[in-house]
């Protein structure tokens, strides 16, 4: 009944699919159709719609125009379309393209084209995430063809990581009801809204031409059908993010790009009772046993949250979660002295159901009484950015760029502080990290903060759970990405055996 | 025979004003706001405003629905808030796939339930007969997202014989069409021919006891001919109710079936405007299907009056 | 249990012998009156022993097949499967019965009257009718369970009232083609009201084919209510039901199939049951 022992032929599996991996390649086999099924119907692949740059989706961009920079490991970021970008302050950026880029219609992506897109993103039209991060650019100038300098409203650590994102995914000014151009190894062959994306290689891509002939992202919204039709051959490649898959197709050796990249988190809201005092929210931290949640709604894939600052993080500090203890929940609430009751609103997903029966046992236990109550996703929206919940359950990938995620959701008045958390102490520790260069010293500073949010309780971190994707053994070229935070595929890498 | 079905049309028209209304009515009762998917959680309360008011979510719904009447008329149904094209476009694209699906399935149905019924009603408590029931139950009880992926689990899993899931073009790819079709008709079919073997069966079994069958049994004429044509028409009332409301259910009930087959049709429409709050793709999405099922009710009192010329002296 | 032991025997002669059909049937009666009544003794015991209690986990005891100590075995986060299939049976049977309760009185009765009386009352039926069907239950149900929350009446209500057009259809058609049956016509012209001829030959001459229909909606009632689990819409966890423990079970189909089959069967069985006792009574009748 050892979970390990699969895990190992698995991995066993994967290395020698790797070791294979190399043979048709070098044989020289290009071409070929590579069929990937997506969670998201990409009905946009203008990255200012930010189809593109979901989790999932994010290897559609990277085919289409292929980003400034694309995730490495441990953080790490890697020059794609840009050859570098250097900062001494974090307020002026320079931003250095590879030499004689163009898009898939022959005309050039210089510096001009980047400041175009930047300015495009930044537009008050812009429906893009990246908005507020395009709008802090207080000036862009080209230097040369391929040099932009930036100078921002205020020194941001997180600028450089929003290149990898929409920001970086540098497109021409769409024509009316038309995708725009990029310069990534794909193009655009055909688009079926509902059903598909078709892509062909670019033939004026930069780079080494891509091994397949054509690669097609199908939309398949059913989790369980969508691994069936990988199972059955429909396609050769799939987008997974439950648990249960994962393990599955680990048992079932498929090849994998999968880390651990998606937190599950829930915030506390601050701002009115029962949350407001944070014993309360301590009691309810303690009360809360994460190897459980792990256990039983993780099947054990995955690991535990510690904090905001993530195990696969560039930044090394750690923080000190407090130990399961309901006899600490059961004091603190004593010392709170009224009953506790609040809504735990949260989604219908399998998991997320499971999770929150597993919560409201341990609660009970120390005599909280929470009410689940499960919403569809649009309602769960409005009641997370409308701030109308007690606690709401929030399943994200944020947390794998730390300096967005830091700055994003804890300093007061942050767009993404949803908590209403107000610590002056986290906000002035963050906007100072901010503004600092030295990495190091960046670290010890968001250590420090995230030490105080976890001692405090605005946000309860439960886990790190998987996702990623799972191809069929013919499939070639899938990176490992355990040591990664962020699923990002170059498809102009895979190939398939035919 | 002209009055009743001018009365008809009025019914279908009065039917089809107060679905409108109540669509229209939609913005006011469901939560969630279609401005967070659309301009992103950094938008600022100002624009959130403006993008609303743009929308007129809040005037009063036969306003609404006078504005959507006029713009209909001249064939703009709206633009999706999401993807920014003509609901109009998406519509027409996507009818045509879930109507193919639903006739195909009500095909399957009826090719199944029709001779099943048949042998089950000649002997009532025979071996075809408990078999069939024991079938048929067993499918009633099973949710229609387990057969769906029950059969994916057969038929492309285990066989290889079919696709999992997605959809090809039929002028483009007719064979891949077809086969992509088979399963999600087959789930659709199965499910359905379930409920009509009951019903025809108990149709048949009191046709059956009628004096005129018995005497056309005792003059010796074969059990398939009888059935074939003096029992399986009057038997076959509830059958055809059952027939026609299920062309309602399977635009909004198709949902399932769609989105486990990933198959772009209607369903799968009105899933995403739903988890968007896309308000102009819901309403022509309600609307469309409403006026569909009105038509396919219509259609089915009419076969009623062709099958039973009683009904047509009663109608008078 | 004693009666169904009892009951074994004869049924296997009788399954070697077609001639004895009745008996078998009874049999069959007593099979399923037997179930049923297991059933909602187990449902009610679910409410009342603490010992059975659907939501108390046992962290310890997670996707453990079944054993002396969890009859049934345990689910993902180590709820006791036999506790939870029956107090399932507690929603199913609400939710069952009120789609009965809804779909054959109310519809039934808006049916034959708009059969019988036509004319004004039978567009106004109609129109009520078709408006419900027309009207994509879906979104019905999503805006009224957003409204309201998911709870065991809203849900039941909600799956009651969109089976009302179905019964009413069925009774409308069925009516109309026994109204000018020459026994109908015969109580007429012997001076006999529209209320009376309903309700002595109208209605038991519509019922069978109502009624058949009926045990069906209990059931695509008790499935529908899962496949709304499945899209997010049924009742709200950790409420359970038989069609949500399906629905949360196929997660785990692959690796713990027995969460999904004791509710899929015991739903079967009562299924089965409940045509079984429908096709008895319907014999039964004078």
């Amino acid at each position: 009944m050892s979970p390990y022992r699969p895990l190992a032929a698995a991995a066993g599996l994967a290395a020698a699919a790797a070791l294979s991996a190399c043979a048709p390649a070098a044989d020289g086999a290009a071409g070929g159709t590579l069929t990937v099924g997506l969670d998201t119907d990409v009905t946009s692949l203008d990255p200012i719609d930010n189809l593109v740059a979901h989790q999932s989706t994010l290897i559609v961009g990277n085919a289409v125009y292929e980003p400034l920079f694309t995730d490495g490991p441990e953080g790490a970021l890697e020059p794609r379309l840009a050859e570098s970008i250097e900062t001494g302050d974090l307020r002026t950026w320079t931003l250095k393209l590879k030499p004689d880029l163009v898009f898939s219609d022959g005309s050039p992506l210089d510096a001009e084209a980047v400041i175009g897109h930047f300015e495009r993103m930044a537009g008050p039209e812009s429906t893009c995430l990246c908005q507020p991060a395009a709008a802090q650019i207080d000036s862009a100038e080209a230097v040369d063809d391929t040099t932009v300098r930036l100078t921002l409203a205020a020194p941001d650590a997180a600028f450089d990581r929003g290149l990898t994102r929409s920001l970086g995914m540098i497109a021409t000014e769409p024509e009316e009801g038309k995708a725009p151009l990029g310069a990534g190894a794909f193009t655009v062959a055909s688009t079926d809204p509902g059903s598909s994306v078709t892509l062909e290689p670019n033939p004026e891509y930069h780079g080494p031409a891509p091994i397949l002939d054509r690669l097609v992202f199908r939309f398949l919204p059913d989790t369980d059908s969508r691994y069936q039709s990988l199972s059955s051959g429909t396609v050769d490649m799939v987008w997974l993010n439950t648990a249960h898959l994962v393990a599955q197709a680990r048992t079932e050796g498929l090849t994998t790009a999968i880390a651990d990249s998606t937190t599950a988190t829930a915030f506390l809201n601050t701002t009115r009772p029962p949350f407001d005092d944070v014993r309360v929210r301590q009691a309810v931290q303690a009360a809360i046993n994460r190897e459980v949640i792990l256990e039983a709604a993780d099947q054990g894939a995955g690991r535990l949250s510690d904090g905001p600052i993530t195990s696969g993080s560039p930044y090394t500090a750690r923080t000190d979660h407090p130990d399961f203890d309901p006899d600490r929940a059961r004091r603190l609430l004593a010392e709170y002295g009224e009953p506790v009751a609040f809504d735990y609103t949260t989604d219908a997903r399998p998991q997320s159901a499971q999770r929150a029966a597993v919560i409201q046992q341990m609660l009970a236990d120390v005599g909280i009484d929470m009410t689940i109550d499960t919403v569809d996703a649009a309602t769960m929206d409005t009641r997370l950015f409308g701030r109308d919940f007690d606690a709401i359950e929030f399943f994200t990938s944020a947390y794998g760029e730390t300096d967005t995620a830091m700055k994003s959701i804890f300093p007061e008045g942050a767009p993404g502080n949803f908590s209403g958390y107000a610590d002056p102490e986290v906000t002035s520790l963050i906007g100072e990290a901010g503004e600092t260069v030295d990495p190091e010293e960046r670290a010890g500073l968001y250590g420090e903060a995230a030490q105080i949010i976890v001692d405090e309780a605005p946000v309860l971190f439960y886990t790190e759970s998987p996702s990623g994707f799972a191809a069929s053994y013919t499939v070639g070229g899938i990176p490992d990405l355990s040591e990664h935070n962020v699923i990002s595929i170059l498809p102009s890498e895979l190939w398939i055996r035919r | 025979m002209m009055r009743t079905w001018t009365v008809r049309a009025g019914r279908a028209a009065i039917v089809l004003a107060l679905l409108g209304l109540v669509t229209m009515s939609l913005p006011m009762l469901l939560t969630g706001n279609p401005a967070l998917s659309v301009l992103g959680p950094d938008a600022t309360p100002e624009r959130i405003e403006a993008f609303l008011a743009e929308l007129n979510l809040d005037d009063p719904p036969p306003a609404r629905l006078a504005d959507w009447l006029a713009a209909a008329a001249q064939g703009d149904l709206g633009t999706s808030l999401v993807t920014g094209r003509p609901v109009a476009d998406e519509i027409a694209r996507r009818l045509p796939v879930t109507l193919e699906l639903l006739i195909g399935g009500q095909i399957v149905a009826l090719a199944i339930a029709v001779p099943l019924a048949m042998a089950s009603a000649w002997k009532p408590g025979g071996r075809v007969d408990r078999a069939g029931t024991l079938a048929s139950f067993l499918l009633i009880a099973t949710p229609p997202f387990i057969i769906a992926l029950g059969l994916i689990a057969v038929f492309a899993v285990a066989l290889g014989a079919l696709p999992a899931t997605g959809w090809r073009d039929a002028w483009i790819d007719p064979a891949g069409h077809l086969r992509h079709l088979a399963l999600p008709v087959l789930a659709t079919g199965l499910a359905e021919a379930a409920v009509l073997v009951r019903l025809l069966r108990a149709g048949l079994i009191e046709t059956l006891d009628q004096p005129y069958i018995l005497a056309a049994r005792s003059r010796g004429m074969s059990a398939p001919v009888l059935l074939a044509t003096r029992a399986l028409r009057p038997s076959s009332f509830s059958a055809l109710t059952i027939v026609g409301m299920t062309v309602g259910l399977a635009f909004g009930g198709s949902v399932l079936i769609e989105s486990v087959f990933a198959i772009p049709g209607m369903g799968q429409l009105a899933m995403g405007a739903i988890e968007t709050r896309d308000f102009p793709v819901i309403e022509a999405v309600i609307i469309f299907s409403g006026a569909a099922v009105v038509v396919a009710s219509i259609a089915v009192d009419l076969i009623y009056s062709l099958v039973d010329p009683r009904t047509r002296n009663a109608s008078r | 249990m004693h009666p169904v032991e009892t009951a074994a025997a004869p049924a296997a002669q009788a399954a070697r012998d077609p001639r004895r059909a009745p008996s078998r049937g009874r049999i069959g009666t007593a099979l399923a009156s037997c179930w049923l009544a297991l059933v909602v003794l187990g449902a009610a015991a679910s409410s009342l022993l603490p010992a059975l209690d659907p939501l108390r986990a046992d962290f310890s005891a997670i996707l453990e097949p079944p054993s002396a100590q969890h009859w049934l075995g345990t689910d993902a986060i180590g709820r006791d499967i036999l506790a939870r299939t029956l107090a399932g049976g507690r929603s199913s049977l609400i939710v069952g019965a009120m789609t009965v309760a809804f779909g054959l009185v109310a519809g039934g009765l808006l049916g034959i009257a708009a059969g019988y009386l036509r004319g004004v009352v039978d567009g106004a039926v109609g129109i009520l009718t078709d408006l419900i069907l027309a009207f994509p239950a879906l979104i019905l149900i999503m805006a009224v369970v957003s409204l309201s929350g998911a709870g065991y009446w809203t849900i039941g209500l909600l799956i009651g009232g969109l089976s009302v057009p179905a019964f009413a259809r069925l009774a409308r058609a069925s009516t109309i083609s026994v109204r000018e049956q020459d026994y109908v016509l015969a109580a007429r012209n012997m001076g006999a009201g529209p209320l009376r001829v309903m309700r002595t030959e109208i209605i038991p001459n519509v019922l069978p084919t109502v009624g058949a229909y009926s045990f069906a909606a209990v059931t695509a009632s008790i499935v529908v209510e899962g496949s709304l689990s499945f899209l997010g819409f049924g009742l709200q966890p950790p409420l359970p039901s038989w069609g949500n423990l399906i629905a949360e079970g196929r997660v785990h189909f692959a690796t713990a199939p027995w969460i999904t089959a004791a509710p899929a069967l015991t739903l079967c069985a009562t299924v089965l049951s409940v045509n079984v006792l429908g096709q008895a009574l319907s014999k039964g009748r004078p």
